[in-house]
């Protein structure tokens, strides 16, 4: 587990001193800009960031994993085995995700305006929205992250495709009915027209669960397609 | 470590690269890999190191392994310093003796003053002295060499002999392709070449040259340490007074065994180096 610590930092570190993290990261405020205006009611803003966190947060997973060249990836996995060098790329991912979840609720209650819309039956606290939007927004993250492990190498071998599956995979993590980003983005909508909020804290162990499952099937299989 | 019946190609049809090859290499040996350009040496060493599947048969590894590939890239947006030490914690190590160990091996290069430099600004033999550290400071069980010496400067690869005779000495399993024929002789335990049908087979090392004038270098090690067990040409020892020694080797590999004792471990002062006297 040590190992896995030291390669999720070596990854992030990759991803800063490469400037990988920046594109993504463009991608995020510029949609960000446009889909929300200051004074916007902070519950739907909330909803809107954490959907714009899926595909963002599976790009980050395919910037961390092509920032190394095949050279250097293979000192590590000499050293660590190609599992856990998979591993450490997928965890600096999601830090990477999860720092700009983080980084996105704080922004969005400093600039919003009122909790719920205007006409809303409740009236909720700010901390409660914050609650279920950072909730939401990490549910996001993992399964953008999700996605990104299932688009990529090892899973993924032909890069080109690799971005469509990454779409596609991200877009299938929003809409689809069952994906618990789906249920905890339309909940956080939902909540923002009626005022009754609720942290979706079945979502996320769901989406935890996933992640974890599949996270670790993925790195299995790069131990046993390495290349 | 240990290799058996172990079979490489790529994709169904492909040619086999290697085929049926067996390799046991123990603690302590140092093992030479040869064989033509594209002959499959490359792929030996990366499947040695976990970095490719084998088609067929299984890699036993006892522990951690070290590996230096063939052309680093600078495109690594490290400098040295914090790539060695990104990198020796993936090893295992803690950050302290990553660090330590990192400045040590920059020193014995010869490039601590451009540790601070981004890989990328680095000269291709300073990288590559960059990619050898990275492999060294594990002190690892398993060290993987190929073709590291490609590049470096005539110091660099003496001090790379050094360090791979040292890691041998130490209970290190050491497998390397290199190109000169003459890399490390008289030290490498045994020789295998890579056939055109993916075979491998054992090389009988040629004889030493025999015979012709015997040169003895007297040596005094300050510290009293022991020389190490390899040496090029297994020169003859003789204990003098004290911590001084003499080491008496046919002249083919005096120069050779002259070199290992200035850049190895443990630190040496020559006192004398002559021919044999009652020769001609």
């Amino acid at each position: 587990m040590r190992l896995v610590g030291a390669l999720t930092r070596y990854h992030l570190e990759l991803l800063v001193r490469s400037h990988a993290w920046l594109p993504p990261f463009l991608a995020f405020a510029l949609l960000m800009v446009i889909g929300v205006q200051p004074g916007d009611p902070l519950l739907g803003g909330l909803g809107f960031g954490a959907g714009v966190l899926v595909p963002v947060s599976a790009w980050y997973v395919r910037a961390a994993l092509n920032a190394e060249p095949p050279a250097s990836r293979a000192c590590l996995v000499a050293a660590a085995g190609a599992p856990r060098v998979h591993l450490g790329a997928l965890l600096a991912a999601l830090t990477a995700g999860l720092l700009l979840a983080a980084g996105e609720v704080a922004a969005l209650w400093g600039l919003s305006g009122a909790v719920a819309n205007t006409g809303a039956g409740h009236a909720p606290g700010v901390g409660e929205a914050l609650t279920a939007g950072l909730a939401t927004s990490v549910v996001c993250v993992l399964a953008g992250v999700l996605a990104g492990a299932l688009g990529n190498r090892p899973v993924l071998l032909r890069s080109p495709y690799g971005i469509l599956a990454t779409l596609g995979l991200s877009a299938g993590a929003l809409v689809l009915p069952g994906s618990p980003a789906n249920a905890a983005v339309r909940d956080l909508v939902t909540a923002a027209r009626t005022g009754l909020v609720a942290a979706p804290w079945a979502e996320l162990l769901l989406a935890l669960a996933l992640l974890g499952l599949l996270g670790a099937a993925v790195a299995a299989l790069a131990g046993r397609r390495p290349e | 470590m240990e290799l058996t019946a172990v079979g490489k190609r790529y994709g169904r049809g492909g040619r086999w690269i290697l085929r049926g090859v067996h390799l046991a290499v123990g603690p302590g040996e140092l093992v030479r890999i040869a064989g033509a350009n594209g002959s499959g040496k490359s792929t030996l060493l990366r499947l040695a190191a976990g970095i490719e599947r084998p088609s067929t048969g299984r890699v036993a590894r006892p522990g951690p392994v070290a590996y230096v590939p063939e052309r680093f890239p600078p495109a690594l947006p490290f400098d040295a310093a914090s790539y060695l030490l990104r990198v020796g914690r993936v090893h295992g190590l803690s950050a302290e003796a990553a660090r330590r160990r990192a400045g040590w091996w920059l020193e014995r290069f010869g490039i601590a003053d451009r540790a601070g430099t981004p890989l990328s600004r680095l000269s291709k033999g300073t990288c590559q002295k960059v990619a050898v550290a990275q492999a060294l400071i594990a002190e690892p069980r398993v060290l993987l060499l190929d073709e590291a010496w490609t590049g470096l400067d005539p110091q660099a690869r003496a001090v790379l002999d050094e360090a791979a005779a040292e890691r041998a000495a130490r209970g290190g399993a050491v497998l390397f392709v290199d190109h000169d024929p003459t890399r490390l002789a008289g030290r490498t335990g045994a020789v295998y070449r890579v056939g055109a049908d993916g075979g491998l087979r054992a090389v009988e090392q040629e004889a030493r040259p025999e015979g012709g004038p015997v040169m003895e270098i007297e040596v005094d090690v300050p510290d009293g340490s022991p020389l190490p067990e390899r040496l090029p040409g297994a020169p003859e020892r003789a204990a003098l007074g004290g911590t001084a020694v003499r080491l008496a080797v046919s002249r083919a590999h005096s120069d050779a065994l002259l070199r290992s004792l200035l850049v190895g471990r443990p630190a040496v002062r020559v006192l004398a180096v002559r021919r044999r006297e009652g020769e001609r």
